[in-house]
């Protein structure tokens, strides 16, 4: 279980963008989390991920809040480029973490002709998909999807989100985050809007 | 009511030859000047240092290309020697600023925020003195020559540099992809090597090469007025300050010839740092 507990979060001085945020994913499940723009969806996101520190509250995985080692909560970026190493080949950045399997490359799309490229030689759709790719080893239990299909075309999301629900019924939980609420009502039985730094 | 636009034909992308095309065959130009100054000083040997009195100050002639001097050195051999020794002098120079300015920046970066605080200061410090005051004083109270000029260039040439790479460092630090690399399981120092280290490199490389005309022309100007190399050693300093003397008699080859190969050196040296900068950065491949 990854559970974010009585989370506060405010950038320098500014006014806090979350007041008190809990959250809980099991494996297996998918929340949609919904909010207007600068809601603080990402902030939330990138605090379960690690890539943040509240401050107040703690994240745990399992009861454990340890932060060293390899995370199983992989977080994808609604901007995939600054995911990415610019100066690394496409090749490189998705076997950094793992070897993925032909199954799972093919299942999203992910071409090896792109391998010898560099980040801003494919498309911002393409790339999306790489770090996809590369967020998916089997060691990642749960992925925090913040607009990760917002720059795809419908057929492309579409296929992504089914891949993805195909993950989740053998234990993938995923934070999917969106202002896109039809999207959310199809792939998220559980949605939660965030405002004013708390969850409705 | 229709009406025709004149819309301008796209340009093509694959024009040749482009900007990086150019860049990089004058970097090669550049290079090849350079590797050209330091065969011909070794291939000279110790040509146009002893005096020949029967043919003082001779305007340049087939005999003698750059002219001769008031001793009858021959110019183009002097100024070959001097651009030699200015080129061992920028060099070893630039490398010590490189490694100081490196050296800062990982204290910088690694020892926490009272050590950044330090080295900013020390940078700012450093970059407000006037250079040239700085460059004399310390030539000085070192006694001149050589070794005093090579400590004197590095010691003030390293601020720019590690301004650079610390920003560079700071900015890579709570870039994204670092810390997906970090959430990956990597050690600071497979980040270190894997992701700091390519895109500091050029930093470094360019950094060492734009350094180089610096340290030269500071070399050339300190032999000038006399805090320098010493007088005996062809320095371009050395034969610049000579020619001073005589330039009012008309002896323009005396200062014109060392003056522009210094010049071109200088260029040569812009040039193949920009050139490195193009090779480096892969986003500029299509520049």
């Amino acid at each position: 279980m990854l559970e974010a507990r009585d989370i506060h979060f405010a950038y320098r001085q500014q006014a806090p963008v979350l007041s008190g945020v809990s959250l809980s994913l099991a494996p297996s499940q998918i929340i949609g989390l919904a909010g207007r723009s600068g809601s603080g969806k990402s902030t939330l996101g990138r605090i379960m991920a690690g890539y943040l520190q509240p401050g107040r509250g703690v994240v745990a995985i399992d009861g454990a809040t340890t932060t060293s080692g390899r995370s199983s909560v992989q977080y994808l970026h609604q901007s995939s480029i600054f995911a990415v190493d610019p100066r690394w080949r496409i090749g490189r950045i998705v076997e950094e973490d793992w070897q993925p399997d032909e199954a799972t490359r093919k299942a999203l799309g992910v071409s090896r002709a792109w391998y010898d490229r560099y980040p801003h030689e494919i498309s911002g759709g393409e790339l999306q998909r790489v770090t996809l790719l590369r967020a998916l080893s089997p060691q990642t239990r749960y992925l925090i999807a913040d607009e990760i299909t917002a720059m795809l075309d419908p057929i492309t999301q579409a296929e992504i989100w089914r891949f993805l629900l195909t993950r989740c019924a053998v234990g993938l939980g995923i934070l999917a985050i969106s202002h896109d609420a039809p999207l959310l009502a199809r792939i998220a039985p559980q949605r939660h809007t965030l405002s004013s730094g708390q969850l409705r | 009511m229709s009406q025709a636009i004149d819309i301008p034909a796209a340009a093509s992308r694959n024009r040749w030859p482009n900007n990086r095309t150019l860049t990089i065959l004058s970097a090669l130009v550049g290079a090849l000047i350079i590797a050209g100054v330091v065969l011909a000083s070794i291939l000279l040997g110790g040509f146009g240092i002893d005096a020949d009195f029967t043919t003082r100050l001779a305007p340049p002639s087939l005999a003698h290309w750059f002219g001769t001097d008031q001793l009858g050195h021959d110019m183009m051999a002097r100024t070959i020697h001097g651009l030699n020794v200015s080129l061992w002098v920028g060099l070893v120079a630039a490398s010590i600023s490189v490694v100081i300015a490196t050296l800062l920046a990982i204290f910088a970066i690694t020892c926490g925020r009272w050590a950044d605080a330090l080295v900013a200061f020390l940078v700012d410090a450093a970059m407000g003195l006037p250079h040239l005051v700085l460059l004399i004083l310390i030539s000085f109270a070192l006694g001149g020559g050589t070794t005093a000029v090579i400590i004197a260039v590095a010691v003030t040439h390293w601020p720019r540099l590690t301004r650079i790479l610390r920003a560079e460092t700071l900015q890579l630090r709570h870039a994204d992809f670092i810390i997906a690399s970090r959430r990956m399981g990597k050690s600071w120092a497979y980040i270190g090597r894997h992701h700091f280290l390519p895109h500091l490199w050029p930093q470094l490389l360019v950094g060492l090469v734009l350094l180089f005309p610096h340290a030269i022309l500071h070399e050339a100007g300190l032999t000038f007025i006399g805090f320098g190399l010493e007088p005996s050693k062809p320095a371009i300093g050395v034969l610049l300050s000579d020619s001073m003397r005589y330039l009012v008699a008309g002896k323009w080859w005396l200062g014109l010839f060392p003056g522009l190969c210094l010049l071109t050196l200088v260029l040569c040296f812009d040039a193949i740092g920009n050139g490195l900068r193009l090779l480096a950065d892969p986003r500029q491949e299509q520049v």
